[in-house]
């Protein structure tokens, strides 16, 4: 066993106590002098043509700088970082009521705000295409002229119909998964203007500066080289920051004005104009051998990406490839569909497709267990992946797989190991208690077809500290302490000489997105890089400045010292290489490893690499009421060496609740393409009160070759198998088998009344 | 001098081949190689080579390895 | 967007009754703030006026006046969770201030404002109405005196008369032999408006499981907080069982008249009372 001075150890967050103490300045909290500041002018309705659109008479009101229409577009009107099918500013047609028609710049908040009810739109409404599977006929109003399917993915693999010939039993339904929204603290804003050089610099809570930098620079027509952008720190992402949110219209403003403009959204525009967790509908029919084993499964995915495409194909694609779970199924047939709709707009969300179909596919399994008269854990165990196996997908799980490393140790958890007892604590008669059990994995990382790199740059300064820069932004999950403590590690330097630099395009390299539980993995390897390039270096001028030979010097604490003694300071070898203009730093790179099989019309399918998550709850249902308390959770996690215990415990403490929201409360409601939930007081997130007390989380370090000390990512798996293990308690309890999330008490209720699920 | 050159996803319609060995005159930018394939979009792209993000003005040398591909993945957090 | 208004700041309530007097169209009183903050934010009011009653120390006040308890309109919520007099005098009070929105809500809210609003889902409400408690209105020609059933007409409507100022809320003490209980069902545990709710409060009869008054009041279930008295009658003065206590509750569906909204159903509320209902009354007649 390695030893390791910073790697799995606790320590604080590098930006915790700026945080805790609120003395943190987000960018949304940066003000300029002369600053102006933007409006959007949102549709009316959720599906229409324009006629036209009058700006004169807001242009007429004093205070007013400008507005802005399509017209003012220089470069192409649209983003999106597949294809660029949202418009900045619509031209002939809204295709949901946040599309954004025009924009204000004023002298003041106020007046940009009356501005945007002079503004004057010409609609023809069209037809509502408000059901994603009415929307893939071919009678159905178009969203888009190209159709309403956006995407499509099949998978065959086996032979399914000889798979099921083979089944004693097959169990078949349809699932449904609600909207979820992200529900960062920070909504969308940031400022733009202009700097003593000439950059447009915008600055912006975003996962994802480099890429920002590029689709900015399409729809202004400029080289990327003249806009600088910033995104860290970010108040919060978790998916919903990946894509353009309103860079591109701050952007355009201060472009057009040359003046600072700030643009942040109020939390109801948020809701209406940003993305949201793909509502899905699930179809299974999935074949059992009597012992419990899977023998095949066929399957199809409908998601509803809204509007515009986003990362919708690839949501889609990822439900696709976890909609077996994490079992070995010989035959299978899955189809998936990106669907068009009037319905707001969806995109990435942490889990990214995974949750949908993971609910679905665990709510089979426990059905089918139950019939079967199995084991929860015995019937998991019997199914789940090993090492060397052949996927659903017909790809070989080459890389660590431990997924059946977190069934054990979850197994003998306080919860599992005490649930009877538990389950008898009801404080009142009509009181019921259940548990439930759920496993999931989670690719991280892109997956295949595209290069998934990563950069970092690590240099030493003339005061003797270590600058970290790696482009993948803070946006909350820690990713900052992860690559001091892999640094210092990797450097053999004290953690607190380790200054962390991230999310700007001109301080910092391009190291992909904030997303896909990958900048820990991905940055981390790009750090070894670096440091392997840069440590030799440095020992041989502190070898030269010490006149001693090098192979024995070695970095401790603040010092570099030879076995004899002898040494000098970072402080002191960071002066001689600036005095010398001998290079300080060192660039590392790194691209991912890939799987040995793409799957046909699916970027980024399937993954090389997965993070595995045993995750089990008690619950308390009110059998006259049908409301459900989450009561205890426990999570088993194999993400890999531990690399910030802290930051992993945190992440698998915000995941389980996320997921529990998921399960329990958390759903946007759109009716005939018009939002019924518009801010926190009709959309319902879990407080603490609504949370358990107790949350046991097992870290199962199943190292993985391939990462920085062996660690995977952990950002999303732990939020995914939580739900379904909610949904199995219930049913544990009171004997509901919830097809429908969220476990509404109405729900739940009509489910115990015997009546049909939903509304 | 001789670099290789891979296009990714959608601009794979440059070249479908992986690896693909192109001969160019010494001293060339990345701008040239992109100019060599007719590559139209210039601002949606990303380039690296031997596996580190450059733009168009990075020199390129003998036995460089290029990748080409539009910044088009993601995923959750 | 807020749009601008002059404020006013009365230092006492002759001083606010006047100013009320002279604008009283124009004028929006405001308290805690936490509804009207709201209704300003996004717009659905633009007063040309407000007058903050902040500085109104004598509305602030919690006195046991003989065999009554007077709570000043501008007692917060928390104020009175923290009282020692509101604790023993008025239990069931305690128990719907407790459940309304988070604790810097309660912080700010006040029970005058609570009830000038007039929620039918406001959750300090129900607790009054079963406690057949008063609302004192004061105007610069006089007071009045009305129950607070009677005060409320519909959602946001009150008997309140623009020139009039909610001055105090009377209620009776806490007796012997006197239960009350509030039983709230929200999307959540916390920050949540209430789906469905009921207070009761009840006088134990003198038979072991009987009860010789019982006062029922339902919230979120009709246009304002109502009051069950036929499945009040139906419970006073009869031995109660669990059995009796089930058939009994169902009654409760036709005290109420809800509606649907993003939060429930109809149907499903008119459920809810009688589960809520059955679930207090257990508690009272077999868990306390």
């Amino acid at each position: 066993m390695t030893e390791f001075k910073w790697v799995g150890k606790v320590v604080p967050r590098v930006d915790g106590v700026e945080k805790a103490t609120g003395r943190l300045r987000y960018l949304t909290d940066v003000g300029l002098p002369g600053l102006l500041h933007g409006r959007i002018k949102r549709s009316q309705y959720p599906h229409a043509l324009i006629k036209g659109i009058d700006t004169s008479r807001a242009e007429a009101l004093p205070g007013v700088v400008k507005v802005l229409t399509h017209k003012d577009v220089p470069g192409v009107n649209g983003f999106g970082i597949i294809v660029p099918d949202q418009p900045v500013f619509c031209r002939e047609k809204v295709r949901y009521i946040g599309d954004a028609v025009a924009g204000v710049v004023a002298e003041d908040p106020a007046v940009a705000e009356a501005a945007l009810d002079l503004i004057e739109v010409e609609y023809e409404p069209q037809p509502v295409v408000d059901d994603a599977e009415k929307a893939m006929t071919s009678d159905s109003p178009r969203v888009h002229e190209k159709g309403n399917i956006h995407q499509e993915v099949h998978v065959r693999h086996g032979d399914v119909e000889a798979g099921f010939a083979q089944a004693d039993l097959i169990i078949e339904n349809v699932y449904k998964t609600p909207r979820q929204m992200h529900t960062f603290l920070e909504t969308e804003g940031g400022l733009a203007f202009y700097d003593e050089e000439g950059l447009l610099n915008v600055w912006v809570g975003s996962q994802y500066p480099q890429r920002d930098q590029l689709q900015i620079a399409r729809v202004l027509g400029l080289n990327p080289r003249k806009i600088r952008v910033v995104s860290s720190p970010t108040g919060g992402g978790f998916g919903g920051k990946d894509e353009i949110t309103i860079q591109t219209q701050l952007a355009l403003m201060a472009f057009v004005t040359k003046r600072p403009v700030k643009l942040w959204l109020s939390r109801e525009e948020s809701v209406i104009s940003g993305w949201k967790r793909h509502p899905m509908t699930l179809y299974y029919r999935t074949g059992f051998k009597r012992d419990g084993s899977l023998v095949a499964n066929e399957i199809k995915i409908i998601g509803d990406t809204g509007a515009y495409a986003s990362l919708g194909g690839p949501v889609v694609s990822l439900a696709v490839e976890s909609s077996c779970g994490p079992y070995r199924i010989p035959h299978v047939k899955i189809d998936g569909f990106c669907v068009y709709t009037n319905n707001g707009v969806a995109g990435a969300f942490r889990g990214f497709g995974v949750p949908q179909s993971t609910f679905a596919m665990e709510t089979q399994l426990e059905i089918a267990r139950e019939k079967l008269v199995l084991d929860p854990i015995e019937i998991r165990k019997k199914n789940v992946l090993r090492r060397g196996d052949i996927a659903p997908l017909g790809h070989t799980m080459t890389a660590s797989v431990g997924i059946l490393n977190t069934l054990e140790r979850a197994e003998k958890s306080d919860l599992w190991c005490q649930r009877e007892k538990l389950k008898s604590q009801t404080p009142f008669p009509w009181k019921k208690r259940g548990v439930g059990v759920a496993i999931a994995l989670q690719g991280t990382g892109l997956g295949v077809g595209i290069p998934d790199y990563g950069a970092a740059i690590v240099e030493l300064t003339e005061e003797g500290q270590f600058i970290v820069r790696i482009g993948s932004p803070e946006i909350g999950q820690g990713n900052m302490t992860a690559y001091a403590i892999t640094a210092a590690e990797a450097l053999g330097c004290d953690l607190a000489l380790i200054k962390v630099v991230t999310g700007d395009t001109r301080n910092s390299p391009d190291s992909g997105t904030s997303t896909a539980s990958r900048s820990a993995y991905t940055g981390g390897n790009a750090i070894l890089d670096a440091v392997a390039k840069l440590k030799p270096k440095l020992l041989a001028v502190a070898g030269e400045m010490l006149g001693v030979d090098r192979a024995g010097l070695r970095l401790a604490g603040n010092r570099i010292v030879s076995p004899q003694g002898r040494g000098i300071t970072l402080a002191e070898l960071g002066r001689y290489l600036r005095e010398k203009g001998l290079e300080a730093g060192a660039r590392g790179n790194f691209v991912w490893p890939t799987a040995d099989v793409q799957i046909p019309g699916a970027e980024g399918l399937p993954h090389l690499v997965y993070t595995y998550v045993t995750q089990m709850a008690l619950v308390e249902v009110d059998t006259l009421t049908g409301k459900v308390e989450l009561r205890e959770a426990a999570t088993a996690l194999d993400a890999g060496r531990v690399l910030n215990r802290q930051g992993l415990e945190g992440q698998a403490e915000g995941g389980m609740v996320m997921g529990a929201g998921y399960a329990l409360m958390e759903d946007i409601i759109i009716e005939k393409g018009y939002f019924k939930t518009m801010n926190l007081s009709t959309y319902i997130i879990p407080t603490s009160l609504d949370l358990p007390e107790r949350h046991q989380v097992e870290l199962v370090e199943v190292l993985e070759e391939s990462g920085p000390y062996g660690a995977k990512g952990a950002g999303e798996a732990v939020m995914v198998p939580i739900s379904p293990a909610i949904t199995s308690a219930i049913h544990d309890a009171v004997g509901v088998r919830l097809k429908e999330m969220p476990a509404a008490a109405e729900r739940v209720y009509q489910g115990l009344r015997g009546e049909e699920h939903g509304q | 001098m001789q670099i290789k050159v891979t296009f990714y996803g959608p601009l794979k319609r440059y070249a479908q081949e992986d690896g693909l060995a192109v001969e160019l005159p010494a001293g060339v930018k990345v701008s040239d190689l992109l100019d060599h394939f007719g590559v139209e979009d210039r601002i949606y792209i990303v380039i690296l080579v031997n596996n580190g993000r450059v733009d168009e003005e990075e020199a390129l040398k003998e036995g460089d390895e290029v990748k080409i591909l539009s910044p088009i993945g993601g995923g959750g957090s | 967007m807020v749009n601008d208004f002059r404020l006013v700041r009365p230092k006492t309530l002759p001083e606010a009754l006047g100013l009320l007097d002279e604008f009283g169209q124009e004028i929006e009183p405001v308290a805690g703030g936490t509804d009207l903050l709201v209704k300003l934010e996004d717009g659905r009011i633009r007063p040309s006026q407000v007058m903050d009653l902040s500085a109104l120390n004598e509305l602030k006040q919690i006195r046991l006046v003989g065999e009554d308890l007077h709570l000043g309109a501008l007692v917060t919520h928390t104020a009175v969770l923290e009282s020692p007099l509101t604790r023993t005098e008025a239990p069931l009070l305690v128990m719907g201030c407790r459940t309304v929105g988070s604790t810097q809500i309660r912080n700010m809210g006040t029970l005058g404002g609570n009830l000038a609003t007039a929620s039918p889902a406001g959750d300090s409400i129900p607790a009054l109405v079963a406690l057949e408690a008063k609302v004192v209105l004061a105007s610069k020609k006089g007071e009045r005196t009305l129950p607070v059933e009677d005060f409320l007409v519909g959602p946001g409507k009150t008997e309140r008369r623009r020139e009039e100022l909610i001055k105090e809320i009377i209620l009776p003490c806490a007796r012997e032999g006197e239960k009350g209980f509030y039983n709230k069902l929200g999307q959540r545990n916390a920050l949540a408006i209430s789906i469905a709710n009921v207070a009761v409060w009840v006088r134990l009869g003198e038979r072991k499981n009987t009860l010789s008054r019982v006062r029922i009041a339902f919230g979120a279930l009709a246009p304002t907080v109502k009051r069950g008295r036929m499945v009040e009658d139906a419970l006073t003065d009869r031995e109660l069982d669990e059995a009796s206590l089930k058939g009994i509750t169902q009654l409760a569906w036709k005290e109420v008249a809800p509606i649907t909204d993003i939060r429930a159903s109809a149907q499903y509320r008119r459920d809810m009372a009688i589960a809520l209902l059955y679930q207090s009354l257990y508690h009272i007649l077999f868990l306390s």
